[in-house]
């Protein structure tokens, strides 16, 4: 196990030097970091990227197998997320997506501009040095105004340095991520179930590295759960709020919500898979409606995965879950490699994020029909 | 001969061509509630209500501005349908909001916020309101008196107070 631990250390301080291969020439704090190796080099960036999934889903697989078999103890399944979330701090952010650029220049219109972020937009501010290395500067705020409230924390740090403000930032979503297990060990007391969410490579490409807000919002979504579970009905709908506040999509949660208060105020009982399910069902929905506002963006995944690992005793969903994670994840490959979000991009985007799946569902079809 | 000829013609067409006055390419809006209506005192909250919404110096630029062109707007609507005194009004409330915008972006110049394209907005807004506010001189009477039933008549000097606000906005220009 040590070993296997050891060349786990190496896959993540080598995701950590890949990332940096990323580092945009006009991000001025890393300058001295700038290589230009994958933008130079993009078949070189598609293939070293294709190779990091499919190694990192090789470790996820070894990790769950070993949870399952109970080959790893809680202490040591502790102590790999630790790592993995230690490591994995040190990681540029901007690798895949530059969100976390976006969150750090809208908290900057606000704290330092003193700006209305829904009503003044970051490119109006022509001399501020931001715009040269973010994207979508000119777009309002686009998530809610409790999102906007926390990003004043990395902004305190901004007085030591950018830097240490973007660590922050990678903190709080590292801390949200951790919470998310937490939740999920609550609910089923099962350390496999946790796995599941915490070592998809997805959650942790996106949560650790990328830095995405939408762990913050899924945190809220599973505390509310968690607080209406305990009975807890004002916490909960405040907290569901929160949610919404972070990311508005969980709005769409809402029916469940009032079903839970519902039932608690009836005093009956909570069929708690029912309502994963039904959760599932309803972020799933909204996952496939993202192409109606922008495209689907790998991130929005993760709002499906918690529920996935509260329901881990389903094969069909669990497997399914995990192939699209997969699918999703190569799904940067045509960007990466022709450097163009045009042309054939999209027609590949699509084949990649959707082929896995639906041979995955015509397998699993295929063998319930003919193997018994 | 023909050189001659050319001239003429070329001279000719020069100096009694059409000369076409491109307006403005700055949109105003449509017109909104309108008063009487019952989803005017809803609307008068919720610009109550946006005002704070609109913080920063840029954000109340763009509030007042839009509310200026807003009322602008409205006033026209209103002295179309003979509406002198709402009309009149409704130019008072465009003229300040107008004024408001400039004190915001003079604001956010002293924040040292670059206000290069607000300013040009400004002015691109200043002339297309000059051109609204002359079209309304042909249309309302120089002076009028309101006189409605059970209250005190009210003399409008319409002319005059266009004119006002006709050159408030060529300041901008």
């Amino acid at each position: 196990m040590k070993h296997i631990l050891g060349l786990y250390l190496a896959f993540l301080l080598a995701l950590v030097l890949f990332s940096y291969g990323f580092v945009d020439v006009n991000f001025i704090y890393l300058q001295s970091f700038y290589t230009g190796i994958f933008t130079q080099n993009r078949e070189l960036s598609a293939i070293i990227y294709a190779l990091m999934v499919i190694v990192s889903f090789f470790w996820y697989w070894l990790f769950l197998r070993s949870v399952e078999n109970k080959k790893i103890s809680d202490k040591l399944f502790i102590k790999i997320i630790g790592i993995t979330v230690g490591i994995l701090l040190f990681t540029y952010p901007a690798m895949l997506s530059f969100d976390i650029f976006n969150y750090t220049t809208t908290s900057k219109v606000l704290y330092l501009y003193k700006e209305n972020p829904y009503i003044t937009m970051p490119i109006e501010f022509s001399n501020d040095e931001f715009l040269q290395y973010t994207r979508a500067a000119n777009k309002v705020a686009l998530y809610g105004p409790l999102w906007i409230l926390i990003t004043g924390i990395p902004y305190i740090f901004n007085s030591i340095s950018f830097l240490s403000s973007l660590l922050v930032m990678k903190v709080i979503v590292a801390v949200c991520y951790l919470g998310i297990g937490y939740l999920i060990w609550r609910f089923t007391k099962n350390m496999y179930s946790v796995a599941l969410f915490l070592l998809n490579p997805l959650v942790i490409i996106e949560t650790l590295i990328s830095s995405h807000n939408d762990s913050v919002m899924m945190l809220l979504v599973l505390g509310s759960y968690f607080l209406l579970s305990k009975k807890k009905i004002f916490y909960g709908m405040v907290v569901f709020m929160a949610s919404v506040l972070v990311k508005y999509v969980s709005i769409v949660l809402l029916p469940v919500i009032l079903f839970l208060i519902w039932q608690q105020v009836t005093k009956k009982n909570i069929q708690w898979e029912r309502v994963f399910l039904i959760s599932l069902v309803l972020m799933t929905l909204v996952f496939f409606t993202a192409p109606i506002r922008e495209e689907i963006y790998p991130w929005y995944w993760i709002w499906v995965l918690p529920f996935v690992s509260l329901l881990y005793k389903n094969n069909f969903i669990r497997q399914l879950a995990i192939i699209f994670s997969l699918s999703l994840l190569l799904r940067y490959i045509p960007v990466l490699y022709t450097g163009s979000y045009f042309g054939y991009t999209p027609h590949l985007k699509i084949l990649f994020t959707f082929i896995p799946p639906i041979l995955y569902v015509i397998f699993y079809i295929l063998r319930r029909r003919f193997v018994k | 001969m023909k050189l001659f000829i050319l001239s003429s013609l070329l001279v000719a067409f020069l100096t009694f061509a059409p000369t076409v006055h491109a307006g403005t390419s700055y949109v105003l809006p449509y017109p909104s509630s309108m008063p009487g209506s019952s989803w005017y005192k809803a609307r008068l909250i919720v610009e109550a209500i946006n005002k704070y919404l609109y913080f920063g110096n840029l954000s109340q630029f763009r509030y007042n501005l839009e509310l200026s062109d807003k009322y602008l707007i409205e006033s026209k609507t209103l002295f179309e349908y003979n509406q002198l005194l709402l009309g009149s009004q409704s130019l008072k409330k465009s003229d300040k909001y107008f004024q408001e915008a400039n004190v915001s972006l003079g604001k956010a110049m002293l924040e040292k916020k670059d206000v290069a394209e607000k300013m040009q907005i400004l002015k691109n807004a200043s002339a297309k309101h000059v051109e609204v506010l002359e079209t309304l001189k042909k249309v309302v009477p120089q002076e009028f008196t309101w006189t409605p039933e059970k209250e005190e008549a009210t003399q409008l000097n319409l002319h005059n107070e266009i004119d006002s606000s006709i050159s408030q906005r060529k300041q901008s220009l």
